[in-house]
């Protein structure tokens, strides 16, 4: 469904973010981009949907070349393409209900966004959601009483209050403890799966993203330099992906892993 | 080995922070033009004492004229002053707020593209320079007399104002909410309203507040130089030396400044 054809970013400063990416996702599938700081990870899901303007390259989701979009037609396509923030980047003033309604912002017109009239289906499926990330009777609370991994999860249900097709995720666990961190990235697993949602989940946790992510990309200084299943990634891939190290530690936590906990969900490879 | 760098076997056991100007000469010569300036300068001034004792006792008849304020026998003038300077005030105050919010936003660098942001802040650094006085002289020549003048100017003066520093604080608002707005597909004016607004409203609401308190201390000045409100009432009370009633138009002028204060004060206890 989203392919990505030699996609190219360089920055005003003429720091070459992405240097000719290419990469092919399949409907309902996830993938795992990591990659030291700095390696483009986060422009490269900007680019997607166009928070960050690529310098050149296409964005092909289902055909259409999203890179050339302007005006409505690029809020339109926007609005099936949910997102999901480090910071969880919510509007910490309103409640988590208003929150959650900001999700269908790209389906509603001014005025009863103004006065926060939303249509009585979009109530629904609000309280739904919010039943279904564990936070059900919170609607009221505003943004900011909320604890980390209770923002991260409106910040999850107000992503797919858009119903949205493909699903930019950018370090859903950074800030959050290992416990949370765990719960988080398996309610995000099992959103997916429920809803057929194909999903991009950068994200710096190496034994977190294969423990729960089948399929792995690696992205060094701009450049696609691994592209495989999460039982490929070994002390060899990840010198390509973040230089040499004693990897060690790493790949024994991750081969326990995988004879302990078999990652949740099995999806087609995308081809 | 140089001077610069210690040798190993015996590591500095003084340090001292390195001085703003490195070069100690210029430090030295620096102190002492300042201090050689500010002895000249204050030799300079030519204090005339004797004429500054007539003048303290002259003052004090002023002060004591003030002690006895007369509320009543220019009562009417008084009552016509202020109904027109609060008029004039709250006016002004809601004009200028609304049409400042999108002087804000043109002159916010993270929302504006660079000529809109050019050119709000050049309009908000016109209005700024402009003393709300001088304003007042130059509306009053174009409008005649009047409460219409005095209310252009504090509207202008207003924008102005409260333009600069809401354009300061969107600046400074969390870009990643402006972000995830914008990614729900959201239009600007959904994401203004959602991302923006919603951070700055507190500000907005405090700096509207002080801006009205400010509306109403200048509107009993450019009074004087005939933009109407108790101003021009003060200045006639002056002219015809009745300190009793001046007293009286300054002690009210006091308390309502004292009120807005305090209803500010409340009003954003309840907004924030």
């Amino acid at each position: 469904m989203l392919e990505i054809q030699n996609l190219h970013k360089r920055y005003s400063t003429g720091d070459a973010a992405l240097k000719g990416v290419s990469l092919k996702l399949g409907a309902g599938n996830v993938l795992g981009l990591i990659g030291p700081s700095g390696a483009g990870k986060s422009t490269l899901i900007r680019c997607i949907n166009r928070l960050v303007e690529p310098t050149s390259g296409k964005i092909l989701l289902d055909g259409e070349d999203l890179a050339s979009l302007g005006g409505s037609r690029l809020r339109g396509v926007r609005r099936e393409i949910g997102m999901i923030f480090q910071q969880h980047a919510l509007v910490e003033r309103l409640t988590v209900m208003e929150n959650l309604l900001a999700g269908r912002l790209g389906f509603t017109a001014f005025w009863p966004s103004w006065f926060r009239r939303f249509p009585a289906e979009d109530i629904r499926l609000a309280f739904h959601l919010l039943d279904r990330v564990g936070l059900a009777g919170m609607e009221n609370k505003r943004a900011d009483a909320l604890s980390g991994g209770q923002r991260q999860r409106v910040g999850i249900a107000r992503a797919l209050m858009q119903r949205p097709r493909l699903l930019l995720v950018d370090e859903p666990t950074a800030s959050l403890d290992p416990k949370t961190a765990r719960q988080i990235m398996r309610l995000l697993l099992e959103l997916c799966r429920e809803n057929g949602l194909a999903a991009i989940v950068n994200i710096h946790d190496v034994v977190l993203a294969t423990e729960f992510l089948p399929r792995i990309v690696g992205l060094r200084q701009g450049t696609l330099v691994y592209d495989g299943p999460a039982a490929g990634v070994d002390e060899h891939v990840l010198t390509d992906i973040y230089g040499s190290e004693d990897w060690s530690s790493i790949t024994e936590r991750m081969g326990r892993q995988e004879v302990n906990s078999p990652p949740p969900l099995v999806l087609v490879a995308a081809s | 080995m140089t001077a610069t760098t210690p040798t190993q076997s015996s590591p500095s056991c003084t340090w001292r922070r390195p001085p703003v100007i490195r070069r100690r000469w210029l430090r030295i010569t620096l102190l002492l033009a300042v201090v050689l300036y500010l002895t000249v300068g204050i030799g300079s001034l030519e204090v005339n004492w004797a004429r500054v004792s007539e003048g303290m006792s002259r003052g004090w008849d002023f002060i004591a004229a003030f002690l006895q304020p007369d509320f009543i026998s220019r009562g009417g003038d008084i009552l016509d002053g202020f109904k027109e300077s609060l008029t004039m005030t709250l006016t002004s105050t809601v004009l200028g707020v609304a049409l400042s919010i999108p002087f804000a936003l043109g002159a916010a660098r993270n929302l504006a593209p660079t000529p809109v942001y050019v050119l709000c802040r050049g309009f908000i650094a016109v209005s700024r320079t402009l003393n709300e006085i001088i304003v007042a002289i130059l509306l009053v020549a174009m409008f005649g007399f009047g409460p219409f003048a005095g209310f252009l100017t504090l509207t202008f003066a207003t924008i102005g104002f409260l333009a600069k520093l809401l354009a300061e604080d969107i600046e400074e608002i969390q870009a990643s909410q402006l972000e995830a707005m914008r990614a729900t597909g959201a239009s600007t004016a959904q994401v203004l309203d959602f991302a923006v607004l919603t951070q700055v409203l507190p500000r907005l609401v405090g700096l509207s507040l002080y801006r009205l308190d400010i509306n109403f201390r200048e509107s009993s000045v450019i009074g004087i130089v005939g933009a109407g409100g108790i101003g021009a009432t003060l200045n006639t009370a002056m002219d015809r030396y009745e300190y009793d009633s001046a007293a009286a138009i300054l002690l009210v002028i006091i308390a309502i400044v004292i009120a807005a204060e305090y209803g500010s004060g409340w009003i954003r206890k309840r907004i924030l």
